[in-house]
């Protein structure tokens, strides 16, 4: 395995109320993959309880951005004591999962992630050299966009969600 | 430099697996419709199907305990195959008798089900090419540099996005769960 680095240390969202959430999932996975990230399904569980719904979902989508660097962003979703309650929407009745959920975020940045360089120790010497010092602008120029992306999903969350939101993705127009 | 090389040393590439998916889902379920859901899936996909293995165990008296293992092969071209397997376990399973909406009462099971799925696109799977060292070689520098691109964005991608994740969702959707839903349906093509 390459060089896993943490750039986002788990984004937390803690969510009690109405949602869609067979909606949400879409929603999450349609950013990604307007964005170019593939898809990777970790898990996908699902259990009736007597209160409700539990719900475990985690993806962990890739990106490779050159042949030397790929983003990684993990999701996680979980839900607690989801139950279907009616609801009005747009003036018709139609049936919305209510529940406790906590969305959890994290982006990894994996370096070297065909292992080329990491078979002797000197390999992996030049590695760290080329990351931390050699390429560093281009190194932090990739997590910045990482961050970037992370923050632009959190939004779209927030958004679906209808919660109070602080980031707001401002983009400059090209020349 | 090892003397006494395999075909291994110098073959690269030889398959590319995807990751594996898992699904585990507790409540009512029906069966035979998810079993023929998943043979009529890989049928219409022109997979070979073979149910390697069905094991029945009792082990208490909260229900049965089945478990699957399914193979499914497609020569997709001469030079390459895709294999996709199935494992599927199921715990304490019995059956009930459910009330459709229609008023009609059905017999469905009750239980865990925990389901794993991963494929893997193998090149060469008559060994042609491995025959002698000389044409080992020649499948190494082919796989290398004349088709790498295509075995890692269009083979592998096809097997991964239009068999693996969609029987992923036609699993959800035959059990009903909240994730159902299969969002790179339209990836490519129509088939």
């Amino acid at each position: 395995m390459g060089h896993l680095k943490i750039v986002v240390d788990h984004e937390k969202i803690d969510y009690s109320g109405p949602l869609d959430i067979g909606d949400l999932f879409r929603m999450i996975e349609n950013f990604l993959w307007e964005r170019g990230f593939d898809k990777k399904q970790d898990k996908d569980f699902e259990q009736n309880t007597e209160r409700g719904k539990f719900i475990e979902w985690q993806i962990s989508p890739w990106k490779k951005i050159t042949d030397y660097t790929r983003y990684i962003v993990k999701i996680r979703v979980l839900g607690y004591d989801m139950l279907k309650s009616n609801a009005v929407h747009s003036g018709k009745k139609t049936k919305v999962d209510n529940g406790r959920i906590i969305i959890v975020i994290d982006g990894f940045m994996e370096y070297d992630y065909d292992n080329k360089w990491d078979d002797v120790p000197i390999l992996h010497f030049f590695r760290t050299m080329y990351d931390y010092f050699i390429f560093k602008a281009y190194t932090e120029r990739f997590e910045q966009r990482l961050v970037h992306d992370v923050n632009h999903l959190i939004d779209h969350i927030e958004k679906f969600l209808n919660l109070y939101r602080y980031y707001a993705v401002i983009s400059k127009p090209g020349p | 430099m090892k003397i006494f090389m395999k075909p291994d040393d110098f073959i690269h590439l030889p398959e590319l697996g995807t990751p594996a998916i898992y699904i585990q889902y507790k409540g009512i379920l029906d069966m035979q419709d998810l079993y023929d859901a998943i043979a009529d899936f890989f049928r219409q996909k022109k997979f070979k199907f073979y149910e390697k293995q069905h094991r029945l165990r009792r082990p208490s008296s909260f229900g049965a305990e089945h478990n699957y293992i399914f193979e499914a092969r497609r020569k997709v071209e001469d030079y390459y195959e895709w294999i996709v397997y199935v494992n599927i376990e199921t715990f304490d399973m019995h059956d009930i008798e459910v009330v459709l909406k229609d008023g009609t009462k059905k017999k469905m099971t009750k239980g865990r089900i925990w389901v794993q799925l991963y494929g893997n696109c193998v090149t060469d799977y008559e060994k042609v090419w491995e025959k002698s060292a000389f044409l080992a070689h020649l499948k190494g520098f082919y796989n290398k540099y004349i088709v790498k691109k295509k075995f890692e964005g269009v083979w592998w991608d096809e097997l991964y996005y239009k068999i693996v994740l969609r029987l992923h969702a036609l699993i959800k959707e035959h059990l009903k769960m909240v994730s159902e839903g299969y969002e790179h349906r339209h990836f490519a093509g129509v088939h």
